[in-house]
């Protein structure tokens, strides 16, 4: 009897298993779809002048819309809150398959290349899980996640949702769509005084990530290969009366901006880092100073 | 040996059915032998344990928990919805447990007491705790009622009996006085049956051997279960000021309005779950069904259905505690 029970339980399982795969291919159309990345991953036929790709720093402190007018441009905001280099790169490299840009606005500082340390999530694999595994796709999700999880995705693509489970929106919104399209990607952030609270920023003196490192490095390579123009900046950071950058960031930024012949702009001449009215945290500029900022790096963009 | 296993059976610890000795020892000394029925049916019991817990429990725990952080910002109906949610949470995050534990136990050859027998079927307050967490209160009854006395005596000592059981009963679940508001109020439900002499009245199983219940059946299961829906106000709020908030906020013009959190697709689930446990209210869950009746292909499919449900339902970066860990 023991066998009988075994072997009808074998069969439920392999029942379950089989049901999985056409209710995984059913259940990706309806993961995830609300979400800034699905956003642009859906993009097509988008032809800009020039993207701005990074992290929140980027998402929340570029006024896409102040910038065009200050560069006489037509650009994209790419960027996704709590980004490292390796989401960074899928999104662009997926980006630039259906659309095309000649300049790209990267953003660049040390949270960027710590991206374990600096963010909660560094990796946000479920941001592009209906996707997977889109060939670009699998390296990245081997670097930042642990092999088994790619492996038991790759065996039963249904388990990759099983953990996700809270992301699947049955009734499809297009509010953010909308948002974002009327915003060009960017969303700036309000402020309350009594709100805010800034201190300084303590810089973190380690090392910087040897996998964001290779992300960053791929991201220029594609970007050469794409003939796409690169420049770097580093958004403001709230500086009291004091500025300090990590030395091992610094030096790194040098190297690279000149031995790859890269343009660099960082805050420093752009936005008064001492006037806390600009900011919203230490890290993050309010409406008030993303304006500000996309104005001021319109023009000198436009100057040079 | 035997001993050190009855006392430390996994399925039984931290929160399963509250086991006797003179029922699991002379299991656990006889010689036990795989049995295909009972091993199938303790699967099922887990199935069905987990569904409860899973889907149905910490769907609405995700209601009730918003609503009762602050139910000063919700309308008399919101608030009436937490209630019924929270009394359907509790019942499904604690019987689930108990399936759990005893299907478990079954896959052993163990037989575990029952600890649920479909409470909110239940016509009045007597017939509902003797529905409800069975294994403490026939514990209770056994250790502490019996030897007050119990029902010998006069009316005075069977009143004093019934508090201190309910009472005790409260405390158990925690030092707070909302528990003991919660056992008050249950010895309060519980007096006039027990004054009328009326307290082993429904003993049997409601509407045996038909689909629906009368009218007046249904009217007293629907009764009962808002008068246990009412106590669990008490249970489920943090103090009794803000039970009392609770109560307040609920018993007003409001209380008619369209509530504002109106989960349709839990609401669906929950009509369909009260219709299982209904057709299996004569058995001891609710997938406890005739293999000979249901033929495979059905069975298979509900099985299927179940499992993608927990699986869709659960919550890997947040799981939620069993209620009863905490008493």
């Amino acid at each position: 009897m023991m066998r009988v029970f075994i072997r009808k339980l074998t069969i439920i399982l392999l029942l379950f298993l089989s049901i999985s795969f056409p209710a995984s291919y059913f259940l990706s159309k309806h993961f995830n779809t609300n979400s800034k990345q699905q956003w642009v991953l859906d993009m097509q036929g988008e032809n800009a002048d020039y993207a701005v790709l990074g992290s929140s720093r980027v998402l929340n402190m570029i006024d896409i819309h102040t910038l065009d007018q200050a560069y006489g441009k037509k650009g994209i905001n790419l960027a996704t809150s709590g980004s490292g280099y390796g989401e960074n790169y899928l999104i662009l490299s997926k980006f630039i398959e259906r659309n095309t840009i000649s300049e790209l606005f990267l953003n660049t500082d040390e949270f960027c290349f710590n991206s374990v340390r600096s963010y909660n999530y560094p990796f946000h694999e479920y941001e592009f899980l209906n996707q997977f595994p889109y060939p670009y796709y699998r390296p990245i999700f081997d670097d930042f996640l642990p092999a088994w999880k790619c492996l038991l995705w790759d065996l039963i693509p249904f388990s990759k949702f099983c953990e996700f489970n809270d992301l699947f929106t049955f009734s499809k919104s297009n509010d953010l769509a909308q948002v974002y399209s009327t915003t060009g990607g960017s969303i700036l952030l309000g402020d309350s005084l009594s709100e805010r609270k800034l201190s300084l920023h303590k810089y973190s003196q380690t090392e910087l990530d040897n996998r964001d490192k290779k992300y960053f490095i791929k991201i220029l390579a594609l970007c050469h290969s794409r003939k796409i123009k690169i420049t770097l900046i580093t958004t403001p950071l709230y500086c009291g009366d004091h500025h300090k950058v990590n030395p091992e960031f610094e030096n790194y930024i040098q190297h690279i901006t000149d031995s790859a012949k890269i343009r660099y702009i960082t805050f420093n001449d752009l936005i008064d880092c001492r006037d806390s009215t600009f900011f919203k945290d230490n890290t993050h500029t309010n409406s008030k100073g993303s304006i500000e900022y996309s104005k001021n790096l319109g023009q000198i963009l436009k100057a040079q | 040996m035997t001993y050190a296993v009855f006392v430390s059976f996994f399925p039984l610890l931290v929160a399963g059915p509250i086991e006797r000795a003179w029922h699991l020892l002379p299991q656990l000394k006889k010689e036990r032998r795989f049995d295909y029925a009972i091993a199938v049916d303790g699967l099922r019991q887990i199935l069905w344990g987990l569904f409860k817990k899973v889907v149905i429990a910490d769907t609405c725990a995700k209601y009730v928990n918003t609503i009762f952080h602050d139910p000063g910002l919700y309308s008399g109906s919101t608030l009436l919805a937490g209630a019924i949610l929270f009394a359907f949470q509790i019942y499904c995050d604690f019987s689930g447990y108990s399936d759990i534990a005893i299907g478990t136990a079954k896959l052993f050859g163990i037989d575990l007491l029952r600890n649920f027998a479909f409470p909110y079927f239940s016509r009045d307050i007597a017939e509902f705790w003797r529905r409800w967490h069975i294994s403490l209160t026939t514990w209770f009854r056994d250790y502490l009622y019996i030897p007050l006395g119990g029902s010998r005596g006069g009316t005075a000592r069977k009143i004093r009996n019934t508090f201190i059981i309910f009472l005790v009963s409260g405390l158990w679940h925690g030092a707070n006085w909302t528990f003991i508001a919660w056992g008050l109020i249950h010895a309060i439900y519980f007096l006039p049956l027990l004054l009328l002499n009326k307290n082993r009245n429904n003993i049997g199983t409601i509407a045996e051997g038909r689909i629906l219940p009368t009218l007046r059946e249904a009217a007293a299961m629907t009764l009962t279960f808002a008068l246990t829906t009412f106590a669990w106000i008490f249970f489920r709020s943090p103090n009794l000021h803000a039970a009392f908030a609770y109560i307040q906020g609920m018993a007003n013009h409001s209380l008619f309005s369209m509530p504002q959190l109106l989960p349709k697709r839990l609401i669906a689930i929950l009509f369909v779950f009260i219709l299982l446990e209904w057709q299996s209210r004569s058995k001891k869950h609710a997938l406890q069904f005739s293999s000979a009746k249901i033929t495979w292909p059905i069975r298979y499919a509900f099985y299927l259905i179940i499992g993608y449900s927990i699986v869709f339902y659960q919550n890997y970066h947040n799981p939620s505690e069993f209620i009863y860990f905490q008493f």
